[in-house]
Formats: structure tokens, sequence, C-alpha cells
């Protein structure tokens, strides 16, 4: 079973500029933990935000779990998102009135689905998730601000798997962290995502990190687009 | 979706410095309309209050508003007098059930002097009919007696017995005073929310009494009559202010103000208490509607300046709302809660300018009462004030569309990855 299957997707911000994606194919299968390699202005944000259904393809299909969601209601999309999708972003991944605790239990909030899955109690798993991650003792810090960036980053990975999401999406998770930090961030993340069974699909211009994946793929393979044109 | 409140309420937590001044702001505009609006109708309710049974007042020929103005506000001064054939002539009116006449001109410390007859504790209904009633004491009865009102005896601290001293003339501070001719106070008026309260009420003997030795407006040098011999001169007045007239039926009531308003001896006119409030309405309308519209466009202000503090926030929080987009929150749920957050702050604005208000009027009602003779009102919110509340947010709601959509568009340009 394939978690992702692009073909023939064409994306451009508007009509009037030319194409930011144009992808023949690009498959991804359940499990796997796949890197995606691109330059900036290479368009791997904009695919992020495609696969996670918040950008609509002006042609192609993409099937994200078996669901064709270019073809799902603006709606249907954010449920699909919330239901399926863990995202991390490059860094600021914390809302930053709400507590530890609640920044991991946000897309429970959001997602019946992912409520349900974590077994009962969404907070006894957010504890647990964060004391895997080496976070037990911050669980009561009063604001998410007080934690060091490399603390922050791994909150967003508690986020992320919280409720077991089918999809990992992480855009640039280590740029803010050192060499030492990237390393252990990354054993924490790679090891979570094997552990509960979750595609991964981590995105980065780092080509150092490519070893640690089980795929290896850049965006200048499979994008057509012009590439001097900046995107997103 | 029961936890998108409960996040718009942390996050406007997480900016209560900003949002906290934009709601003083909003909730002290709240406080200015309504204030204007509960004096207005407060305004309204106690002049209407204030005479009642009385079917035709009469006074020199004038204005309408004028004559209803100084014979029963006792505001301004009257152009002429009625002379007092004039009143027995109509008083004998075969129509006319009894008669007030009002004799005014002096005043103590401020408070204006009314010369009558004993009739007018009989007659006299203010409010629902009510009529006069006594604190303490009786009617005054001998010519130096003098019965208060209870503004009077509250700000001047009267007690039945008290020596007071008469000035000439209305105005607060008067050089020339009857202090030859002082009054005792015989009684003290129950609080009825009008003028008589600001009122001190003496006999028309008695205003004949302390002028009797004036000539023109001031003592006639080298005349002086003492106290004692005063009974030995004739006390009828020989001109009083006005006249209030209760009829029989008040089928006649247009009877006999067209006899008034013909009377040959000299030009009177007699007017309804509720046409000449009518007239005064009409009047105060231009000074009411010009107030309520600067208060509105305060109220507008305010509602602008959150609108900007909700646009100028959208910067900052461009990236809270890419978060919740990440996690599932649709493009309308953030437009919610952007529109939510700026209604639920109206609303706390509304609330606390209310409280504000009624909290006010709970400490200052007694004193404006007896400052100004102007009951307000004990409700906590009335009916126009409702009205005005559910304006203010219907305002707000609708000029917080503008974040709100703009909220929306921006988290559909942006997506999951903000440009910062």
């Amino acid at each position: 079973m394939s978690a992702i299957a692009l073909k023939g997707l064409k994306y451009r911000w508007s009509s009037d500029r030319p194409l930011t994606l144009d992808i023949d194919a690009l498959e991804i299968a359940g499990g796997e933990r796949l890197f995606l390699h691109g330059a900036s202005g290479s368009g791997k944000s904009t695919l992020l935000n495609v696969l996670a259904g918040v950008l609509v393809p002006e042609g192609g299909t993409v099937q994200c779990l078996d669901r064709e969601i270019s073809k799902l209601g603006n709606r249907e999309r954010d449920r699909f998102r919330a239901d399926h999708v863990g995202m991390i972003f490059q860094q600021f991944n914390l809302v930053p009135y709400l507590s530890v605790l609640e920044n991991v239990l946000l897309p429970c909030h959001f997602s019946a689905r992912r409520r349900g899955n974590s077994n009962g109690s969404a907070e006894r798993e957010a504890r647990q998730l964060l004391g895997h991650l080496g976070l037990a003792q911050e669980i009561p810090a009063r604001t998410v601000t007080q934690l060091s960036v490399g603390q922050q980053q791994r909150v967003a990975v508690a986020r992320a798997l919280i409720g077991t999401p089918e999809l990992i999406i992480a855009d640039e998770p280590t740029s803010a962290l050192d060499a030492e930090r990237r390393g252990r961030f990354l054993d924490l993340l790679l090891g979570k995502c094997q552990a509960l069974g979750s595609t991964l699909l981590y995105v980065s211009h780092d080509l150092s990190l490519m070893d640690r994946f089980t795929r290896c793929v850049s965006m200048s393979e499979i994008n057509r687009a012009s590439q001097e044109e900046g995107a997103a | 979706m029961p936890y998108l409140p409960a996040l718009a309420i942390k996050s406007a937590w997480n900016r209560r410095f900003t949002l906290g001044l934009i709601l003083i702001s909003v909730a002290l505009s709240t406080l200015l309309l309504l204030g204007v609006e509960r004096a207005r109708t407060s305004a309204r309710q106690s002049f209407a209050q204030t005479v009642s049974g009385t079917d035709l007042i009469v006074g020199a020929r004038t204005g309408a508003v004028q004559l209803l103005l100084y014979s029963i506000f006792h505001l301004g001064d009257a152009t002429n007098n009625v002379d007092w054939k004039s009143y027995q002539a109509i008083a004998s009116h075969p129509e006319v059930a009894w008669t007030i006449p009002i004799s005014l001109g002096d005043s103590h410390r401020g408070f204006p002097v009314l010369g009558t007859t004993p009739d007018y504790f009989k007659f006299f209904r203010y409010g629902a009919k009510h009529a006069l009633s006594f604190a303490q004491g009786r009617r005054f009865d001998g010519i130096f007696e003098a019965v208060v009102g209870a503004g009077v005896a509250e700000k001047l601290d009267y007690r039945l017995g008290d020596s007071i001293i008469l000035s000439h003339g209305t105005s607060g501070v008067s050089l020339v005073s009857h202090a030859d001719k002082p009054f005792t106070v015989v009684g003290i008026l129950a609080r009825t929310g009008t003028p008589v309260d600001r009122t001190v009420h003496v006999s028309l003997a008695a205003i004949e009494a302390i002028h009797l030795d004036w000539s023109g407006g001031a003592p006639i040098p080298g005349v002086s009559i003492p106290e004692k011999y005063v009974t030995k001169f004739d006390l009828t007045p020989k001109t009083i202010t006005a006249v209030l007239l209760g009829l029989k039926s008040r089928i006649a009531v247009f009877r006999v103000q067209r006899y008034v308003n013909e009377f040959k001896g000299e030009p009177l006119m007699a007017t309804l208490p509720g046409v000449a409030l009518d007239q005064l309405w009409d009047v105060m309308s231009i000074a009411e509607q010009s107030l309520l519209f600067t208060s509105a466009m305060v109220v507008a202000a305010s509602l602008a300046g959150l609108v900007a503090v909700l646009l100028a926030g959208l910067g900052e929080r461009r990236r809270e709302l890419a978060i919740l987009r990440s996690v599932g929150a649709g493009p309308w749920q953030i437009l919610l809660l952007i529109l939510g957050e700026s209604i639920f702050m109206t609303l706390a604005a509304c609330v606390s300018g209310l409280l504000v208000l009624d909290m006010l009027t709970w400490i200052s009602s007694s004193w404006i009462q007896s400052h100004y003779g102007l009951t307000l009102s004990n409700d906590p919110v009335s009916t126009n004030e409702l009205i005005l509340l559910a304006a203010i947010l219907l305002a707000a709601a609708t000029a917080s569309t503008i974040p709100a959509f703009k909220a929306y568009r921006q988290t559909l340009v942006d997506g999951l990855t903000p440009r910062i």
C-alpha cells in the first residue's frame, strides 16, 4: 500500500504565473521514511501544502492514504489533515499562550479520530510521549516560550505524533538546531515514527542527514517546473 | 466545536494588555452613550411626573413652554403678572373646581420661594396623582411661617422651628434680603422627586407682608414697617405670577382655555400642561439628538480602535493561525475565532459599561435628586438601553468582519508556511 501517490501534479499560485509544481509521479510507500531534498525555491513547501490538503492543485491526482484528496471539499480536506497528518515546522511550532501539554493535545481537539487513537486518555498519551522525548520535567512549564528551541521542537514532535496519524510531515525541523542536537532530534523522530509505523516525509536542504532515511528524493529530479521562479 | 471559544479566550488573555486597553475604551464609550440615554429618559420622566391633575396653567401672555417652566419648574422669570382681580374672576368661573395661585420672585439661599394658599397642599398633584404629604410638621398658618421641600431641608439641614430669611430676587446670591422679617419653618414635605423638593412655600399674605415697605423692587428709604404691625395692613395680594386650575370636568378644558385667552381685563393665557410639555420635548429633542449623536460617534471611534487592534494583531498571529491550520482548523474556524473574540470583547465592554453606569447611578442618584430634582431610574437596564447595547454589539460584529475576513484570506494564502 502506498501512503502517497502523485500523478501529473500541476500547481501554480495564480493563473498569470508559471507553474510552481509540475511533478509527473511520486510514490511513497506506507511506513517509509523519505528524505525530500531541495534548495529553497524548489517548490518543496508548496508540495507539502498540497499533500496536507491546504492547497489544491490545478491538475493531476493526489492520492494520500488511498484518498483522492484533491477531490475532497475544503471541510473534508481540513478534517483529513486533522485526522491523518502530523506537522512539524522549521521553528516557532508552538502556540505561545498554551501550556506544553495543551500544545501537544491541540490536534485531539480538532480530530475525534486522533483522540480515539490514544487508548482512552489523550492526556496520558501526551505525557507518555513527552516522557519518551525527554520532556517529562518540562510539562509543568508555565509558558512554552520558556523552553529552549530544541525542547520546543521536541514538543512539536509529540504534537505531530499524538493520536498516531499515518503521515508525519516535517519541514526542516532541525534547521534551528546545532549538529549534536540535530542528531539527537533525528534519533527521536525516526525512532518514534518507526515504532508507530507512521510514514515520514522529511524535507530539508541539509544533505548530511540523508543516510538516516530509507530513501532520498530530490525536488530537482521530480519537479519539472521552472526552478528560478521563487516559490514559497 | 466547543474547543474554539476556550482557545479564543486563552489567546485573548495572552494579549490582555492591548485588548484590555481597547476594552476600556469601548466600555467608556458605552458608558457615555448609555449615560446620555439614561439622563435623557430620566429628565423626560421627571418632567412628565412633575405635574399631574392640573388641567390648565394660567399666566400672563407668553409662550406655553415659558409659562410651564416658570410656574412649575421655577426656571426663568415671568414676563408679567396676573392681576388679583383677574384671578378672582377666573376662580369663580362655573367650570373651575379649584385653583392654586402662585406668587414667585423671591428666593432663599438659591431655592425659589413660592407664595400660595393652603389649597396648594390640598390640590397639588405630582407623578401618578400623588398628593403632597408632610414628613414633619404642618401647613403654614401664620404669616411668617414657611413649609420647605425635602431637598431644601436636607441640603440646608433645616428642622422644625428653624428661623430663615428670604432674599429678594431669584438669583442665588442676593444682596437685598428681607432680614427684618424672618420666617419659621413649620413643616417639611416628604420627598416627591419634583421641583417641590427644592421650594420654600409661604402664604401669599407673607409675600405681600415682606414687600410692604418696598417699592419697585427695592426697600423704600427711611420706611420700615416692623413685623408686628404688618397685620394692620391689607395683605391681599395685588398681583400673582400664575394660577394652576382644576376643572370640574375635563371636557370643559378648551372652553375655559378660550375664556382665559380672551379675558377682557388683561392679556392672559392658559395652557394644558401636557401640550406645553410636548412643546418642551420638541425644543429639547435637538439637544438630546445631538448629544446622542455625539456619543454614538464616540462609540464608533472606539469600535474603529477595536478593529484596528485586531487587524494589527493578525500580523503577530500569523504563526499561531498557521499552527491551528496545520492541526486541522478550517479557514472558517479561523474567521470565527477572530469574529468571536471581537464580539466577546464588545460584550464584555458593554456589560462593564452598563455595570459602571449602574454603580454611578446608585452612588449619585440622591445627590442628583437633591441638586437637580432629577430622579434617576433604579432599573439596572431599560428597554431603550438594551436596544442601544444590541446596536453596539451589531456594529462591532459588522466591523469585525473586516479583520475576520482578512484572517480568513491570510490563512488561505499562507497555508502552512506563513511568511514572517
